[in-house]
């Protein structure tokens, strides 16, 4: 675990269990579900990831028919991949965590279940170097196609003699700076700052 | 005794850009073509890949907003409003009433002066230049507008993270106020000028049809999904700030061609005024700014904020790990998933169509590259 890491995830979601009638449609499916104001979460394995899907949206009693978003997350020892589905016209979302190791980093393609996961998937994959099985179009999408390396990785190392990725000079200067003015610095609102008149 | 003539024809395979001038940025399609005939086409896209969720790790809260603005550049105040919603959920903080007013008019205020560049550059595109110009000359009124605010023509880095730069400039609102009095006039005048138009007419009826359910299977959404005869407009789905308390129209047609998606941001703009002027009529006074620290250090956690945008869902991702920097941002482009439900719009059209079809999505390539 590295110290970026994310303590709590799941801290905004107020903890609720799940409602019955999703419990029952993703029993055996997942290892983790609550409830909060931003919709219901729920965490699951790679192996069981479609079948989670699938039931949301097909079995659920009012079904998360949208997909409206798909997400990778690097955590340090593993990757995540975040789903985001809502139920039509409405504002119940459903979020849906995989993780997956770092080493082996694979997931089957949703393509099968919503024809917007394609996109998504092929910039995660380029992004995080995360395999999504059976794509139906697996090249890069947007980074050039002999791109070496996966950027949104924390652990990303920006080559060194390309001439537009070089570190900035300035930044340390800029690191200094910001150090000095960490201290002393309670509340403040904007327009102290804006000279306007009110 | 007979000769027997065979003619046959064979598929071509075509590159259409990067540098394009009907594809409103740099976007290259790979169409496979049988005569005139589109059989398949391929967007590639990145060209204008600019890093925006890495860069967002590597600086504080406050710093990235500007990026926000240049993301998608013609919806700067909407990118504005969604990154700062996100940041202010982590926070707990609820904005004052007249700064949700004033983010909501912005916000407005945009989507028509997003709208006017669709008309002009969707005129551009299908051979109506004068068009081009009626709707800059009323953009300009609102950029004018925009400067008063934030002394920004186009990337106004407006909003701040718990209220505004500044509260609106004592003659704002009698601008604004009549400006909506000539405005509705003027889009009458693009309606007989453009929208009635016979040729144009001609061209944009009846090509690119989206049926409702692969819009939603795409996950399309803004004018191109209500042009397909769905109702969904995240301002009446996962109403945000005032929007609950405003009368305003979702405008749906349910034809799903080009056409549909055009009549959906012309009589967008009509309902965009209607709400401008009742926020004039309502807007409360008092602060526009609630106290935030210095340093925006959210507790960990994360956090999904999502507008309007005039091209669709914008939503923000945010990720805190309880350092003054985000752990993870990400974007939810409107114009990127657009994009893909383009090549099943495109099946079996003309080629000449194709560029009347991409006008009617109203891409942003900032947006679908970022």
């Amino acid at each position: 675990m590295t110290d970026n890491q994310p303590a709590n995830n799941n801290q905004h979601l107020l903890k609720e269990p799940l409602p019955p009638e999703l419990q029952q449609v993703l029993e055996g499916l997942m290892t983790a579900g609550s409830a909060g104001p931003e919709g219901v979460e729920i965490v699951t394995s790679p192996e069981h990831i479609i079948q989670v899907l699938t039931a949301l949206k097909e079995k659920a009693v009012t079904p998360y028919n949208m997909l409206t978003d798909i997400c990778g997350v690097d955590l340090g020892d593993d990757l995540q991949v975040v789903y985001r589905l809502y139920q039509r016209y409405s504002a119940a979302a459903a979020v849906i965590k995989v993780t997956v190791p770092r080493a082996t980093p694979r997931l089957p393609t949703a393509t099968g279940l919503w024809k917007i996961a394609a996109w998504p998937e092929r910039e995660i994959a380029e992004m995080f170097g995360i395999t999504f099985e059976d794509h139906p179009d697996p090249r890069h999408l947007l980074l050039p196609d002999d791109f070496e390396g996966y950027p949104l990785r924390k652990d990303y190392q920006y080559p060194e003699d390309h001439p537009y990725l070089k570190p900035d000079p300035t930044r340390e200067e800029l690191g200094a700076d910001e150090s000095e003015e960490a201290e002393g610095t309670d509340e403040f609102t904007q327009a102290d700052d804006t000279g306007q008149p009110d | 005794m007979t000769t027997e003539t065979r003619t046959r024809t064979e598929e071509l395979t075509i590159n259409m850009g990067p540098q394009h001038p009907s594809t409103h940025g740099v976007l290259r399609l790979v169409l496979t073509v049988d005569g005139e005939r589109v059989v398949e086409v391929v967007p590639h896209i990145g060209y204008l890949h600019s890093s925006m969720e890495k860069i967002a790790e590597h600086l504080t809260y406050q710093q990235y907003l500007p990026y926000a603005d240049r993301y998608d550049y013609l919806n700067a105040m909407g990118n504005e409003l969604a990154y700062v919603m996100a940041v202010e959920k982590l926070l707990g903080i609820q904005p004052t009433p007249r700064c949700q007013y004033i983010r909501v008019m912005m916000a407005e205020m945009n989507r028509i002066a997003s709208h006017l560049v669709y008309f002009g550059t969707l005129g551009n595109d299908v051979g109506a230049i004068s068009v081009f110009l009626y709707c800059f000359r009323e953009r300009e009124a609102l950029l004018d507008l925009f400067e008063a605010v934030s002394g920004q023509r186009m990337l106004y880095h407006y909003f701040r993270i718990g209220g505004l730069r500044n509260d609106l400039p004592d003659d704002f609102c009698d601008g604004l106020a009549q400006f909506l009095d000539y405005f509705p006039s003027r889009i009458d005048e693009y309606d007989r000028l453009l929208t009635k138009n016979r040729i144009f007419r001609s061209r944009m009826e009846g090509v690119g049809y989206l049926s409702p359910e692969d819009a939603l299977s795409f996950g399309v959404t803004g004018p191109c999904v209500r042009g397909s005869g769905v109702d969904y407009d995240i301002r009446r789905a996962d109403a945000y700030y005032i929007y609950p308390q405003l009368e305003f129209d979702v405008p749906v047609f349910a034809e799903g061609d080009a056409m549909a998606r055009h009549l959906v941001r012309q009589e967008e703009m009509r309902q965009s005024v209607r709400i401008l002027q009742q926020c004039v009529e309502k807007l409360p006074r008092g602060e526009v700014n609630v106290k935030v620290p210095r340093r925006i250090k959210p507790d960990p956690g994360e956090t999904y904020a999502r507008v309007e945008s005039p091209r669709g869902e914008l939503g923000c991702y945010l990720i805190s790990d309880g350092t003054e920097k985000p752990y993870r941002l990400h974007w939810r482009a409107p114009s990127f998933h657009n994009m893909q439900a383009y090549p099943v719009m495109c099946k079996d059209a003309w080629i000449a169509d194709m560029v009347a079809i991409l006008g009617s999505i109203d891409i942003v390539l900032a947006d679908i590259d970022r």
